[in-house]
């Protein structure tokens, strides 16, 4: 279902120091939401966990889990801007979780594990999951039928693992308008089975159809620009270490992440792609 | 304009002018995939149509598309 454990690690585990070269120093791997012409991604990064925080209704008594929580920067962020009593984090990804738990923040856990099949009593005030419903679902389980199914049963897994009164702050690309170019389409069939094989991108109403009945969703903000942007950023930095990048991870590696970041920066300033932020209340009986 | 009622003719030059190849002997009946357009010459075909026409066709109408009749008969109802 949706990427596996090794699909994941074709998207993430390239190596943490080649994403260090070119993400913030936060290594926030999800769009960020800038609030001036002028502000730096570093701060609009920040700014995306504020939102996201806020959103989950984040207060320092409250214990949070972080569903996908890559290299841990929201956890970070949670843990010292928040000073949340504790957060946990869960990714697929080995390298993702050791270099969480390397850092050895105060209150912070991560567990190298699929969400959907991570088993805990624990019960949760607040969730966060920035970009992670994009790795759930298929190509091919989306031709057969089955993403809302699929996306439901996520939110039914979010639900399990929270208190009654619990808030959620969302994010997901969205996937729009299907391409009449041939060769954005073909760059959108490398982005999806090269770089992030197993998932595809859900659309607004698939979501809005799959939390039903087990969170209400109050806010919606569409934050398309920001992510050409966020993209336009990672790829300007990457091509300054076109040389260290071609020599220690290969002329492959530069080339299909130059494809990749110049197809995401097309993609988004073409609609074919998007990004949302969802403020989401659990629905209790 | 072209005649709102059949869009073979305009099926016929557009998928001629992105295959680069004759398609004279279509028909309405005939199934796209057997004429040898693959899934990126279609929606080729589809964004220069609606080019021509002025008209944007919902994603979700070109899901189930078999035939060439499937298809003109989506963009004739946007014509309408």
């Amino acid at each position: 279902m949706g990427s596996n454990k090794q699909e994941v690690e074709v998207s993430y585990d390239v190596s943490n120091e080649f994403f260090r070269l070119w993400l913030d120093e936060r290594m926030n791997y999800t769009c960020a939401v800038f609030e001036s012409e002028h502000q730096s991604l570093e701060a609009a990064q920040l700014n995306k966990l504020s939102i996201l925080s806020d959103f989950a209704k984040v207060t320092a008594n409250k214990s949070v889990l972080d569903i996908g929580c890559g290299w841990g920067a929201c956890l970070e962020y949670l843990a010292t801007s928040r000073s949340v009593k504790r957060a946990v984090g869960v990714t697929l990804s080995s390298s993702q979780a050791e270099e969480v738990n390397r850092r050895k923040l105060p209150g912070v856990e991560c567990v190298e594990s699929d969400f959907m099949k991570w088993e805990t009593t624990e019960k949760f005030d607040a969730l966060v999951s920035i970009c992670m419903l994009d790795h759930l679902c298929s190509p091919e389980e989306a031709r057969k039928g089955k993403a809302i199914d699929i996306y439901r049963a996520y939110f039914k897994k979010c639900h399990e693992v929270t208190n009654p009164g619990a808030w959620f702050g969302l994010q997901t690309i969205l996937r729009n308008k299907i391409p009449r170019i041939k060769k954005d389409l073909e760059d959108i069939y490398f982005c999806t089975h090269v770089i992030f094989p197993g998932g595809l991108n859900p659309r607004l109403e698939d979501i809005v159809q799959a939390v039903n009945p087990y969170w209400e969703i109050i806010t919606v903000k569409q934050r398309r620009h920001d992510y050409e942007r966020t993209t336009a950023e990672w790829l300007r930095r990457m091509r300054l270490h076109e040389a260290r990048i071609r020599q220690e991870w290969g002329d492959h590696v530069f080339d299909d992440y130059d494809r990749y970041l110049s197809t995401c920066v097309r993609a988004f300033d073409q609609f074919y792609s998007s990004l949302a932020q969802y403020e989401l209340r659990r629905l209790d009986a | 304009m072209t005649d709102k009622h059949d869009l073979l003719p305009m099926f016929k030059t557009v998928a001629a002018r992105v295959d680069k190849r004759s398609f004279d002997d279509v028909t309405r009946a005939s199934v796209i995939t057997d004429l040898g357009v693959d899934s990126l010459s279609m929606m080729q075909i589809v964004g220069e149509m609606e080019t021509e026409l002025s008209i944007q066709i919902p994603d979700e109408d070109l899901v189930e598309i078999v035939t060439v009749g499937d298809l003109c008969s989506r963009v004739e109802r946007r014509l309408v």
